[in-house]
């Protein structure tokens, strides 16, 4: 049996009464524990980008040691598609078990590089493939490319069916040509993830964290549905572990939010923000909303639901009381907010403000900065000085800016 | 039997907030017309019902690089003055002023972010001006359009009592509201102030106040 249920913690627990409005930030963490239903099992289809540009910098024989990790880690039950593409779309590999090891072995062998980019037709390949995987098992679609697609409609509808049946799409670009916009499109509806793998040799141990990730998936298709008191609005709702990501809300909260899958590694297990408005109180404790999560298990097909959990804040005249914040609160508020200033950074420099692009840059650098995130924080020094030189920043500093600070969390791989 | 909340809401016995404003339900009944003193801090969140969270937290040692990101089950807080040093980046700063004058409607995205239309009353027209095909939109949107994705006459916003509702005028490129499937021409959606418009190609985000 396991036990899901999810943590519900408020930013600053109590607020100043008889004030003006306030905003108020409510952490959700989905917590799974025990044992996993023994039917459980992963299916993935892995897509391979083959076009002549691949086989720059050995760019496909990482993709393929990629696979060949996929390979050696089927578990029993577990499911392996791999889709090759160049201006075609073909299944190198039917969905198979470890049964059909290799086979699969050979046809990953036999993947050779050459041709153009038409993403679309792989993914409606890939999505067709899983069609046929069991409804109790975590499905998920994982992308690697490193180029323009030519059919960007058709990855774009592509997106939305499979968000309608359910089946995220992660999406991986090497180097830095790809389509930063559209594989964030695909990756957001679909409740995927989308990363920029580094150089060509980080490809399979990218990779690889993708799917130990979706081995670990616990919950499939969760919702989270957010009621607000009378007089409370919510803002926003965000993932902010383990990438920033915005979810539209309404501001009447109502309805239920899509998420995703839910991991049972605590380490790469989604977190949320809740951004509400409270209204003006008098003294006293208010449950000023009440969250659950509807999910399904992996190995189970039947949708279930956590108890609902009350949000509680206590409105007092007490300004030291008032002043208590929750500190790993406060360093997700500003993880998001370093995002959503390197985001609003590019935005600026799209259209020429290369002032406010530079401000934005430095108070996100700021952020990074006190966090202690050295990496980011370098990239960020770095961005700011290139825009200093020339006014303008290439692609290649823009894509892991964007990437970079998205991404608070790493995925782990195979151990090594 | 029923509990009356401090706002006049009936309740079932038993509920400890009341289920329509959220205020404490036990207060009124333990502790009568006295203000409830603040209880101790931590206790952020309850079960609805009675049962306490039974699992204790999978204690996993997640060494490394995600060890940051596991939330820790007991929450602990730290002084952090009011209001912040740097409003946009902690939560918990005071809002904008509450609702007062009339609708309006923000550009949320390109250059021109920021900039408010007033939406008129009882009827207000998004699009493009056009003298020469007699378009007059109360909304004139012809300056932040830079990809000249909107029609001259692409949406409307109806002042419906205190509703407000926003239907697609047949626009060439469509009107989504919060990120929905374009809107049938005709089609009214009522509108809800943070509520999101997509005309376009440009995101617009309805206000009140």
């Amino acid at each position: 049996m396991q036990t899901v249920d999810i943590i519900v913690r408020s930013y600053r627990p109590s607020v100043l009464s008889d004030s003006e409005a306030f905003s108020q930030t409510v952490l959700i963490a989905p917590r799974v524990s025990g044992e996993a239903a023994p039917t459980g099992a992963a299916s993935v289809a892995l897509v391979v980008d083959v076009s002549g540009s691949m086989s720059v910098e050995n760019k496909l024989e990482h993709a393929k040691s990629a696979a060949q990790l996929f390979i050696d880690h089927l578990r029993p039950g577990d499911r392996l598609a791999i889709v090759a593409f160049d201006q075609d779309a073909r299944a190198v590999a039917p969905l198979g078990t470890s049964a059909d090891a290799s086979a699969m072995r050979a046809a990953v062998a036999a993947m050779n590089p050459g041709g153009g980019t038409q993403m679309g037709k792989a993914m409606k390949v890939a999505r067709q493939l899983m069609s046929g995987r069991g409804a109790e098992s975590a499905g998920r679609v994982i992308i690697l490319t490193d180029g323009e697609t030519a059919d960007e409609d058709m990855c774009r509808s592509e997106a939305r069916a499979a968000s309608q049946a359910g089946l995220p799409i992660s999406t991986y670009g090497v180097g830095t040509d790809w389509n930063t916009e559209l594989l964030t499109y695909i990756a957001e509806t679909t409740k995927g993830r989308v990363r920029h793998i580094q150089g060509a040799a980080d490809v399979a141990g990218d990779l690889a964290g993708e799917f130990r990730d979706l081995q670990d998936t616990a919950l499939t298709n969760a919702e989270i549905e957010v009621a607000p008191s009378q007089g409370v609005t919510v803002r926003s709702l965000h993932r902010v572990v383990p990438d920033v990501v915005n979810y539209p809300i309404g501001a009447s909260g109502d309805g239920a939010v899509t998420v995703g899958d839910i991991s049972r590694n605590p380490a790469s297990a989604p977190q949320f923000l809740l951004d509400l408005v409270l209204p003006t109180r008098p003294a006293g404790a208010v449950r000023v909303a009440k969250i659950l999560m509807r999910y399904r298990e992996v190995g189970l097909t039947d949708v279930r639901e956590t108890e609902p959990m009350n949000v509680v804040v206590h409105y007092t005249a007490d300004r030291g009381e008032v002043a208590m914040v929750d500190p790993e609160i406060k360093r997700l508020i500003d993880l998001r907010a370093a995002s959503g200033m390197v985001a609003a950074a590019e935005k600026a420099m799209k259209a020429g403000d290369t002032a406010r692009a530079t401000t934005l840059l430095t108070s996100a650098r700021a952020v990074t900065g006190r966090l202690g995130q050295a990496q980011v924080t370098t990239k960020l020094d770095q961005a700011i000085e290139e825009l200093a030189k020339s006014g303008d920043l290439s692609k290649e500093t823009r894509t892991t800016l964007l990437s970079g600070t998205r991404q608070t969390s790493k995925l782990d791989g195979f151990g090594g | 039997m029923a509990v009356t909340c401090s706002n006049g809401h009936e309740n079932l016995d038993g509920m400890t907030f009341c289920e329509e404003c959220g205020v404490e339900l036990t207060a009124l009944t333990d502790r009568a017309p006295a203000p409830a003193p603040p209880p101790p801090v931590p206790m952020a969140t309850e079960p609805d019902a009675a049962p306490a969270p039974a699992v204790a937290g999978t204690s996993d040692p997640a060494g490394g690089s995600g060890a940051e990101t596991v939330v820790s089950v007991d929450q602990v807080l730290v002084p952090e003055p009011l209001p912040p040093a740097a409003p946009e980046l902690a939560s918990a700063a005071p809002v904008a002023a509450p609702p007062s004058g009339g609708a309006y409607i923000e550009v949320a995205s390109g250059p021109f972010t920021g900039r408010r239309f007033t939406v008129t009353e009882p009827s207000c027209t998004l699009g493009r001006w056009d003298m020469d095909s007699g378009a007059f939109p109360e909304v004139d949107l012809s300056d932040v359009d830079s990809d000249a994705k909107i029609s001259r006459k692409h949406a409307k916003i109806t002042k419906d009592g205190g509703r407000f509702l926003v239907e697609d005028l047949g626009s060439l490129n469509g009107t989504s509201h919060n990120r929905s499937p374009r809107l049938l021409p005709g089609d009214q959606r009522e509108l809800h102030p943070g509520d999101e418009l997509i005309v376009g190609r440009l995101f617009l985000r309805f206000g009140v106040g």
